[in-house]
């Protein structure tokens, strides 16, 4: 005869009766199993799913348009979320808010530049509804005017809410065609999960 | 009486062929003990990330077209010490206050801002610009830059006011600085106005 804890329901001898060793092992084997759950989640806590990688070239050059950073060194990155440069949410990820980033420099690789044409840093986004199953996309840009001065040097963040998601790091520019543009060596892309989205 | 260990934190019990004591009880009582203490000791780092918030309560010169870093003379928030890792704080006021040094290894989320007065326009090709860099460094990938330009051509003066974030991966000992510059058709010096500020805060260790 025993009794139980009333939340754990851990078994425990009643006052009448024998001690019984297998008593002693269902409460050592629940405990440990409870401590062992805690632990888990106290761990993971601290390691929330984040990423940061950086270029360690220039891009390839652009008159006007758009193209994409290619970030192929990885600082951070323990649970392998960068694939091939891009963001690649993982599909065990309920849909969950992230706080994604991107910092670029721009770079004239020839010509010369004009003052006031269109630069941009951008992370393009793709997300999951689970409902429903359709894809949808999103824009992320912070941009500002060439000044001929060095180099014009971006920051871009946002919030975004994501589902087996992606997010690609890019730069745009438009106006003349007359030099060729390009992100720096050094540009860093980074994401780090703020909590579940629902 | 020979004990048996439970798979994670080997909690004593008995064989099963084994006549129960109070020995029994006592070390699975104490190691039960032992396990939660290890584990309040995981639970209070978990709550505790650190950070730091500096600033500088005056406002410096800074030279037309050289890069000055900031060196902070106040802080409203310097955990590290206290934190759930590391030993040290992040900012100290005596030894190389202008950096925030991780006090472990992890990954942080830093911030500046800073605002420039000037009693001139900047011109056309004027900009100003805030930097975050690490271990001293001002060259790729060791800096991350945000940029502005106003393209003043009237007669307008005032401030820019511009601000940074970024995300580095920091080793033990690793440092981050602020690091502003301006540049245009005026000679200068301009100065910031007083009270720019910088943020670190952990956001994860390995």
């Amino acid at each position: 005869m025993s009794a139980t804890t009333p939340y754990e329901s851990i078994r425990y001898p009643l006052e009448s009766d024998f001690a019984d060793v297998q008593d002693f092992y269902q409460l050592a084997i629940r405990v440990d199993q409870r401590i062992r759950d805690l632990d888990a989640t106290f761990n993971a806590a601290v390691r929330p799913l984040a990423f940061l990688g950086h270029s360690s070239a220039n891009s390839s050059g652009l008159g006007t348009g758009e193209l994409t950073v290619n970030i192929d060194v990885v600082d951070w990155d323990p649970s392998g979320l960068l694939v091939g440069g891009d963001f690649a949410q993982p599909v065990y990820d309920v849909p969950s808010w992230w706080f994604i980033g991107l910092s670029v420099s721009f770079v004239t690789l020839s010509g010369t530049l004009t003052v006031g044409d269109h630069a941009e840093a951008r992370i393009d986004t793709e997300t999951t509804d689970p409902v429903s199953g359709l894809t949808s996309t999103g824009l992320l840009r912070r941009k500002t005017t060439e000044t001929n001065s060095g180099g014009e040097r971006l920051v871009v963040t946002g919030i975004v809410k994501l589902f087996q998601g992606l997010a690609t790091p890019g730069i745009a520019y438009y106006g003349s065609t007359s030099g060729q543009k390009a992100a720096g060596a050094g540009a860093h892309f980074w994401a780090f999960r703020l909590g579940a989205a629902d | 009486m020979t004990a048996r260990l439970t798979p994670y934190r080997g909690l004593r019990y008995p064989f099963t062929s084994d006549v129960v004591s109070t020995a029994d009880v006592a070390n699975l009582a104490a190691d039960i003990d032992m396990a939660i203490a290890a584990d309040d000791l995981l639970r209070g780092n978990a709550f505790r990330l650190s950070g730091a918030r500096v600033l500088l309560s005056s406002g410096p010169s800074i030279t037309k077209n050289t890069l000055t870093v900031i060196t902070w003379n106040n802080s409203t928030f310097n955990n590290g010490a206290n934190g759930g890792f590391g030993t040290s704080n992040w900012w100290s006021s005596s030894t190389n206050p202008s950096r925030l040094t991780a006090p472990t290894a992890c990954l942080v989320y830093a911030t500046a801002k800073a605002n420039l007065l000037m009693t001139t326009n900047l011109g056309t090709n004027g900009y100003f610009e805030i930097d975050i860099t690490k271990n001293g460094s001002t060259v790729a990938p060791n800096i991350q830059q945000q940029k502005f330009q106003p393209n003043q051509t009237g007669s307008g003066t005032g401030e820019i006011e511009t601000s940074i974030e970024t995300v580095w991966s920091l080793a033990a000992g690793d440092y981050l600085e602020t690091r502003v510059i301006w540049n245009g058709t005026p000679a200068g010096p301009f100065s910031l106005e007083a009270g720019p500020v910088m943020t670190v805060q952990m956001v994860a260790v390995p």
